[in-house]
């Protein structure tokens, strides 16, 4: 019987191996690219460069000569980091009023709410320019970061509902007993209790904010603005000269903050959501 | 840590701001107004713009913000931050702040900043979109500026120079020309055993159908005698204008959209016969080659023999392949008239711009200073200025020369430059949707020219605003 | 007494960021876009009222958008329940303890981290090009017909699909953490009740974990209705061979922003928003029987 269970978890953790190795080829694929002369780059399967070089890291940190990847660098990370902050401030706020207050017109606003996490951003995009170009915002990072403190991301604000709904409400009420006022509940009760659902916000937002194209490319104009994304685009314009290593170089620079937090974190992520605080 | 800290701070402040303003009644808009961030921003820049409306300050010690945009990628940007740094250099008191997406992106960018009065001072445009913008009046119209001398145009092409017009005005000061051209792989061509007619003769479609007849037979399989031209956006005009009334190609005399349903389902019907001939490739084949960069594409690695092209990218495509490209002329129409279109890439002024004389001046300095042409060396096509052209030939790369010849060549042969007028782009991008619906069978040739037609009208329509 | 008011109006306190940007960021331009949406817009001259065209043009002379709706439809309803279902069992596989737990999880996670990204989008393109890697291992067994997967109009959205079938790491992760708060109890429970280990994962565990099931079938439609970077760079921007790319956003971006048509944009925009609110209505509705809540 045991050593029936050790046989079957072998070939599970084989299969799984396997598995993990066909959905990670691509990605070796393109490191093993990286290092790869651009003529080679196409060529063949080979995890292995034949001619091993730098130089593709070298020329796409260069970028157009001007404006370097650290610029680039300094900029996404500005960003994201007020993304961050923003909502996690701001979508807390939100959802604890949603998940636990009582409150006048509760279901209409939750229904608006939800309606702007299916609104997709094409339909407001137009009239959000010109609004911010009135500010004179545009060219700026307040586009981009500004709206996270207005609880605009409505996912996060739903992932977070969903969790505070999680937390039993005799916690609440024993705090309240206690003398808690609603303040009190929510910074005594609800905010530590929350802190796994906070990492998820953390990443996914510095994920998205990080990854994000389409707002960035619209609201930052001059090239020692650009973030990371699209100084990636910057290689691949069809009307000029390609450079699919130094673009596979570069976006593997890219990917490594997003990783380095993962690894950080995942543990936190993962394991966090289940721990006792949650069963009360 | 303290940096940290400090980002932390600032984003909470940030937060706790927003939230504070948001505690008045007023409605939303005024709300976000009053945000401390968002005035402060919006005072520095209009202290920094108030010198500019005065004229007189060209010259004058105060620092100047000039705001120019190009379509860009990494290697071009160097091109112009050099350029940029030479007139800068002689004039010191302006700092020149630049914006340069690629081309998809440099659209959208351009759209949205006139619709919200934010472009820039000195944009590129391409004659395709002359119409789109100008006919809006967010360009200003620049030969005050010509006259008065800011803008030397003495000794320019005057065919070139009018590529810069709508209506007859002159909006747009070009940076270079280029037109539709034949490629051909002469090395691989006499290797066939297959005779190239002379550079300075005419062919007709028919004849140019023969010739890829004539090639195909002795390729073998996966080389094409042709690339397709069904997606060629250029060259579709080209068409257009060698079955039509000079000066109507684009509308006829009650404001329509001129070319005809027989014209169009012709276009179609030559890609489609050349595809049954197995001359031209299959629409996947060519849709999977033309995704490639140019240097990577079918003609460099003698998948195809011809293709039409742009002129200005020869130098590209021989300085990527090892055989010998020679450049021949589009066929004429089987009626024998000439329908080359010169598309020139040019600088123009936004309307919106609060410092034009300024604006005048960089673009003069960009197109007639000798070493800022050599630095630019015809980085999108031939420079319209004779005295350019000239200085450039003592140095420049053969296939570039080759390129000036033709283009002069061609400019001299091309029915006038008539500006397409607002709505072109929809009207091309449905011309290529419907190409491949013909391609595949799903429409017949005459149907696929009466949708554009409908079409076509449709956005004339809406843009007779 | 001050502190009964703070006491009285905390909820509107805490919702103050939210009202905010709601009002300001998403309401008011919602309605200046609705109103777009009857205009005839270009961006550069003051919007024309021209009554429902915008909305009739799409049913009747713009062929792109039925070919649009076509593809993210098949995009969506193939690409979200493959991607939970693989991610589903993946949770339940790597709950029942295993060697290099914590390994597994970060590998399978890593693609969800990077999947909309511009650079994995022209790796795509490049694996099911006509040189790409797919052909190169199709090669290997003599398969390799030459044909280009993302060119081919009848392949191209399935590379899309697939692509977001790899990004499966993500929903995987929120059911592993839902499928830990199980508690213990009731799966031990049913373990002396002589359930097998597939039956208590589809009597237990299943109906345990199906506000988050819910939870990310939603958020994974909406998303994916929402797709546009991978659509816009695989295809090159032009939507492909026969639009067969041509995902709705795509198409609005192309007609907006391309074409400078902002109102019939609009119009395309709130149609996706009126399909996207009924699906998720139908979801939820569906759901009501099925989904067990504390």
């Amino acid at each position: 019987m045991c050593k029936k269970r050790k046989l079957l978890g072998r070939i599970k953790f084989v299969v799984l191996f396997a598995f993990a190795l066909a959905v990670l080829y691509p990605l070796f694929w393109m490191l093993a690219s990286s290092f790869k002369p651009e003529s080679d780059v196409f060529k063949n399967l080979g995890l292995i460069p034949q001619n091993f070089t730098l130089e593709n890291y070298k020329i796409g940190w260069q970028s157009n000569g001007r404006v370097t990847f650290s610029t680039y660098f300094r900029n996404s990370i500005l960003v994201s980091i007020f993304c961050v902050i923003g909502n996690m401030v701001s979508c807390t706020l939100t959802a604890y009023a949603f998940a636990r207050l009582r409150f006048r017109f509760k279901k209409v606003l939750f229904a608006l709410m939800m309606m702007t996490l299916m609104l997709p951003q094409h339909a407001i995009i137009v009239p959000q320019y010109v609004y911010f170009y009135k500010l004179g915002w545009i060219d700026t990072v307040m586009p981009l970061v500004v709206p996270k403190f207005l609880a605009t991301d409505a996912f996060f604000v739903y992932l977070l509902i969903q969790f505070m709904k999680g937390i039993p409400r005799e916690l609440d009420e024993a705090a309240i007993v206690d003398g808690c006022s609603t303040y009190g509940v929510f910074f005594r009760i609800i905010l530590p209790l929350c802190r796994p659902a906070f990492v998820t916000t953390v990443i996914f937002t510095f994920m998205w904010s990080w990854n994000d194209f389409f707002t960035q490319i619209i609201y930052l104009r001059q090239v020692e603005n650009y973030t990371v994304t699209l100084a990636l685009r910057m290689f691949i314009d069809s009307t000029a000269k390609s450079a699919y290593g130094a673009m596979f170089a570069m976006s593997l620079l890219s990917m490594l903050p997003i990783m380095i937090l993962f690894v950080f974190f995942q543990k936190q992520l993962i394991e966090g959501v289940a721990t006792s605080g949650l069963k009360g | 840590m303290s940096r940290m800290k400090k980002v932390l701070a600032l984003g909470l402040a940030c937060g706790l701001l927003l939230t504070a303003c948001g505690g008045k009644d007023a409605p939303a808009d005024n709300g976000g107004g009053t945000t401390a961030p968002a005035d402060s921003q919006a005072e520095t820049t209009d202290a920094a713009e108030t010198p500019a409306e005065d004229k007189g300050a060209v010259d004058s010690g105060e620092k100047q913000t000039l705001r120019v945009a190009w379509w860009g990628s990494t290697e071009r940007d160097k091109i112009y931050y050099q350029i940029n740094d030479m007139f800068m250099a002689e004039y010191p008191n302006v700092e020149i702040v630049t914006e340069s997406p690629g081309w998809n992106d440099y659209w959208v960018a351009q759209s949205t900043a006139y619709a919200s009065n934010s472009a820039a001072d000195v944009v590129q445009f391409q004659s395709n979109q002359i119409g789109e913008y100008c006919s809006k009046g967010v360009l200003t119209p620049l030969q005050p500026y010509v006259e008065s001398g800011a803008i030397n145009l003495e000794d320019w092409n005057q065919d070139l120079v009018d590529t810069g017009k709508y209506e007859d005005q002159l909006y747009m000061i070009s940076l270079g020309i280029t037109a539709q051209t034949l490629y051909i792989n002469e090395t691989f061509l006499s290797e066939l055993g297959v005779e190239l007619w002379p550079a300075d003769q005419d062919i007709t479609w028919d004849e140019y159908a023969q010739f890829l007849q004539e090639v195909q037979a002795k390729l073998g399989a996966d080389t094409y005698a042709g690339m397709d031209i069904y997606t060629n956006n250029d060259l579709v005009w080209v068409w257009i204008r060698e079955n039509s009334t000079d000066g109507q190609e684009w509308l006829d005399e009650d404001g329509n959209f001129a070319p005809g349903a027989d014209t169009l389902e012709s276009w179609y019907a030559f890609s489609d016969d050349m595809r049954k001939a197995g001359t031209f490739p299959s629409v996947e084949w060519t849709q999977e080659w033309l995704a490639k960069a140019w240097e990577e594409g079918a003609l460099v690695n003698r998948k195809v023999v011809c293709m039409f092209e742009n002129a200005n990218k020869y130098k590209i495509y021989q300085n990527s392949m090892e055989d010998k490209l020679a450049i021949r002329k589009v066929p004429v129409g089987n009626n024998g008239k000439h329908g080359d279109l010169l598309i020139t890439s040019a600088f123009g002024i936004s309307e919106s711009s609060k410092q034009k004389d300024l604006a005048a001046e960089y673009i003069n300095f960009f197109v007639n200073n000798m070493e800022a042409q050599k630095v630019f060396n015809q980085e999108l096509g031939v420079p319209a200025s004779l005295t350019v052209q000239e200085e450039l030939a003592k140095t420049a790369d053969p296939s570039d020369v080759a390129a000036t010849e033709y283009l002069n060549m061609v400019a001299a042969q091309a029915p006038p430059f008539v500006a397409k007028a607002p709505g072109v782009w929809a009207i091309q991008d449905e011309i290529n949707g419907t190409a491949e619906m013909v391609a595949t069978g799903m429409m017949s040739a005459r149907e696929g020219a009466e949708h554009i037609i409908g079409i076509a009208n449709e956005m004339i329509a809406e843009n007779a605003n | 007494m001050k502190k009964k008011l703070w006491e009285k109006y905390a909820a509107w306190i805490f919702l103050m960021p939210w009202i905010v940007g709601f009002l300001s960021l998403t309401f008011v331009p919602m309605i200046m876009s609705f109103y777009y949406s009857f205009t005839n817009y270009n961006l550069l001259q003051p919007p024309k009222f021209i009554g429902i065209d915008n909305y009739i043009k799409m049913f009747t002379t713009d062929l792109h958008f039925n070919n649009a709706l076509k593809v993210t439809f098949i995009y969506v309803f193939a690409s979200v329940p493959l991607q939970l279902l693989v991610s589903l069992i993946l949770a339940f596989v790597l709950n029942k303890g295993i060697k290099g737990l914590s390994f597994f999880r970060a590998a399978f996670y890593i693609p969800s981290l990077l999947g909309g990204s511009v650079a994995i989008s022209i790796l795509w393109r490049q694996i099911f090009g006509m040189n790409g890697i797919l052909n190169m291992v199709l090669d290997v067994f003599g398969l390799n017909t030459g044909t280009s997967w993302v060119a081919n109009p009848k392949t191209a959205v399935w590379t899309l699909v697939i692509l977001r079938m790899w990004q499966f790491g993500s929903p995987m992760i929120i059911f592993l953490a839902a499928v830990k708060q199980v508690p213990a109890e009731l799966m031990e429970a049913a373990e002396i009740d002589g359930a097998n280990k597939f039956q208590r994962t589809i009597r237990i565990m299943i109906p345990m974990i199906s506000p988050i099931i819910l939870f990310n079938l939603v958020m994974q439609i909406i998303s994916a209705f929402k797709v546009f970077t991978e659509s816009y760079i695989i295809s090159g921007g032009n939507g492909g061979v026969l639009d067969s790319l041509l995902f709705y956003t795509l198409h609005i971006y192309n007609e907006g922003f391309g074409k400078m048509r902002m109102g019939y944009a609009s119009a395309l925009a709130w149609f996706l928003v009126f399909i996207i609110g009924i699906l998720t209505a139908l979801v939820f509705w569906i759901s009501n029987k099925f989904v067990y809540y504390d």
